[in-house]
């Protein structure tokens, strides 16, 4: 796995971009907190400049990751995922270098069934039936894919991780754009209930909502990590943030705020 | 945990100040406080503006909008239209750049009101404010400073004998100004005469020194942590013209768009010789030890390249943008250094003095009923203990 590194500090920040994106995906937010972290982002295989090999499932991903860990021996760090790098992020949250997880617009959750997607999936099927050309079906993302990473693309999909979030032990910080498409805000209140003691941010924008918001995220980011890192002292207070007489989202529709889960 | 954050004020820094508050109201963790901006007017009166943090309510001829505040002891009352609402404080974050904001006023009246607050205290905050002062003391705790005269309103003619005794350029500044405003450098009689009568529209007091031709500025912070006194490392500003001009420190950043402070051209940290660099570091760990300070203050060191030597300058008690780009390098973001200041400042608390009874009052007026039915007049003298 391709893999980049900068900034200072002794604290490790591992970037995981998601489905289509590279290591350079999450440059704006590096460029920022590379100050006082020492930012490590990779190339998933079949991204960037990481080459698909072969078939791999979420797994691999996962060991993938693992291997550029040990190569820069990095044994402590924080999870910081886009989209498809909430699956890895996810599926790692257990490993016992991992001290938090940032999980922006992240996947890994079962997609409820619409009636788009009902209809989509109809008519693929059909034409399957019918021995009909099939390759118009499928998302633009999936049709632009090589047959490795097709079947790669197929692995990872069909992974759900629903279950993992009660066992989540490790800090998390959810980020999630109020209007994304692609991994829709339900998924971001399941996992904010799903996993014990997660803070919910929510902003304005869609599934890219921390490239809208680079500055404001990435103070989310360093807040929870101090939280993490230097433990919360003196407050305790934990609050919900709607009502307070001050919001750092005032004038913004009252659902977009930060949350916290009820321990 | 609620905070209050302060800024604005009357200062001639105000602006300065309403930036440095809005860098603090993105900084401080929502998750972990509650956080109550309190800007003061520029007519001094304290108000909770609506949409903070965006730097659009505060341009315009108007006053941003708002309820009017005030504070109490331990609390912040937010005046409503029938009844106002008291909120407890747990600590006061002060943005508040020169003035009464950062001469120790403001903190008196903190302490006043029983609320902890993140600069250094009452004292040191006068004496650092005052450049006169301030020399003294920082000469009698072993650091090296440029000699100056003061300078009254009426003492021109001593001035120019002073002048000419150090040696044209000299610079002129109001004693008790931040920023770079009213100062300015003279190289002859009618510039000096000019340049005073500019410090005296911002201070009765004005201070005069050689001004250094060939100089390199530098820059050391100084913050508490849990006891620990945490120095930073040395930063050079490297955008110079002659002498830094308020524009050149404060609006550098607006040009290029951002309207970051931190933007504006440094270096960081400073490559200076080693020597040097140990005895900035010391100088500014015993200033900010022996003054008993806390918060971040910024001491500001001016190296002679002719000569050599190193220079404190002056010590800002409430730096702008609260020296926040200072510790990145130790791994202390902004955002930290908020959690670090307030920490220390509820961890030290107000009420430092011990509860000390009394009963000076009950004997005197035991004793006044006994003399003669009225108070005496020497309360001494008549049974209570000698005060």
């Amino acid at each position: 796995m391709h893999y980049k590194v900068c900034g200072r500090g002794e604290k490790v920040l591992l970037f995981l971009h998601g489905w289509g994106g590279s290591c350079d995906s999450f440059l704006p937010l590096i460029n920022i907190l590379k100050d006082t972290y020492r930012c490590v982002s990779v190339d998933f295989y079949g991204h960037g400049a990481t080459r698909a090999k072969r078939v791999y499932t979420l797994r691999d991903f996962t060991s993938g990751v693992r291997e550029v860990l040990q190569k820069e021996n990095i044994t402590s760090c924080a999870v910081i995922a886009h989209s498809f790098g909430g699956r890895v992020a996810l599926d790692m949250s257990d490993a016992p270098g991992v001290n938090a997880l940032v999980i922006i617009d992240g996947a890994g959750l079962k997609p409820r069934l619409t009636l788009k997607k009902l209809a989509r999936k109809a008519d693929y099927k059909i034409k399957k039936l019918l021995k009909k050309d099939t390759s118009d079906c499928g998302s633009p993302d999936y049709r632009a894919l090589t047959p490795i990473m097709k079947a790669t693309f197929n692995n990872i999909v069909n992974t759900r991780q629903d279950d993992v979030l009660g066992q989540i032990i490790k800090p998390t910080l959810l980020i999630w754009g109020k209007d994304d498409c692609d991994t829709p805000l339900w998924m971001a209140h399941k996992m904010h209930k799903g996993i014990k003691g997660s803070r919910l941010v929510v902003l304005e924008g869609g599934h890219f909502c921390y490239l809208d918001h680079a500055f404001e995220v990435s103070g989310y980011i360093r807040n929870f990590l101090n939280g993490v890192y230097y433990g919360v002292d003196g407050g305790g207070n934990m609050r919900h943030s709607r009502g307070g007489a001050y919001s750092s989202h005032a004038g913004v529709d009252s659902t977009c705020g930060i949350q916290n889960s009820v321990k | 945990m609620n905070i209050a954050v302060v800024y604005g004020g009357t200062s001639c820094e105000r602006d300065v100040s309403i930036i440095t508050g809005i860098q603090a109201l993105g900084m401080l963790d929502k998750f972990r406080y509650e956080v109550y901006p309190v800007l003061i007017g520029a007519d001094g009166g304290m108000g909770m503006p609506e949409n903070a943090q965006s730097i659009r309510t505060y341009i315009g001829e108007k006053p941003p909008a708002g309820a009017p505040v005030y504070f109490e002891k331990g609390a912040l009352c937010v005046k409503g239209r029938l009844k106002s609402k008291r909120i407890r404080i747990d600590c006061a974050l002060l943005c508040t750049h020169g003035g009464t904001g950062e001469n120790g006023a403001l903190q008196g009246f903190f302490e006043m009101c029983s609320i902890p607050y993140t600069s250094p205290g009452v004292e040191p905050s006068a004496i650092c404010m005052n450049k006169i002062t301030s020399k003294s003391i920082f000469l009698g705790l072993g650091a090296n400073v440029l000699p100056a005269a003061k300078v009254q309103r009426g003492g021109e003619k001593e001035t120019i004998n002073y002048a000419k005794k150090c040696g044209y350029p000299v610079i002129v500044k109001p004693a008790r100004q931040g920023s770079s405003i009213g100062i300015d450098v003279a190289k002859n009689d009618v510039e000096l005469l000019a340049a005073l009568s500019v410090a005296f529209e911002f201070d009765e007091f004005a201070i005069i020194e050689r001004a250094l031709e060939n100089f390199t500025e530098i820059n050391c912070a100084c913050v508490k942590s849990r006891g620990e006194i945490i120095v930073s490392s040395l930063e050079r500003p490297v955008c110079w013209k002659e002498f830094l001009t308020f524009e050149d420190k404060y609006l550098s950043g607006g040009k290029s768009g951002g309207g970051k402070i931190n933007a504006s051209a440094r270096e960081f940290p400073a490559k200076i010789p080693q020597d040097k660099e140990e005895y900035i570091k010391r100088t500014s760990y015993n200033v900010y030890k022996e003054l008993g300070m806390k918060g971040v203050v910024r001491f500001d060191y001016l190296i002679d390249n002719d000569g050599g030597e190193v220079y404190l300058n002056e010590a800002n008690t409430i730096p702008g943008s609260l020296a926040n780009y200072l510790f990145t390098d130790k791994g202390i973001d902004g955002n930290r250094l908020m959690d670090i200041i307030i920490e220390e400042a509820v961890a030290e608390g107000v009420d430092k003095g011990g509860k000390f009874s009394s009963d000076v009052l009950r004997a005197f007026g035991a004793a006044g009923c006994e003399a003669c039915g009225t108070f005496s007049a020497n309360a001494c003298k008549i049974g209570a203990r000698h005060i």
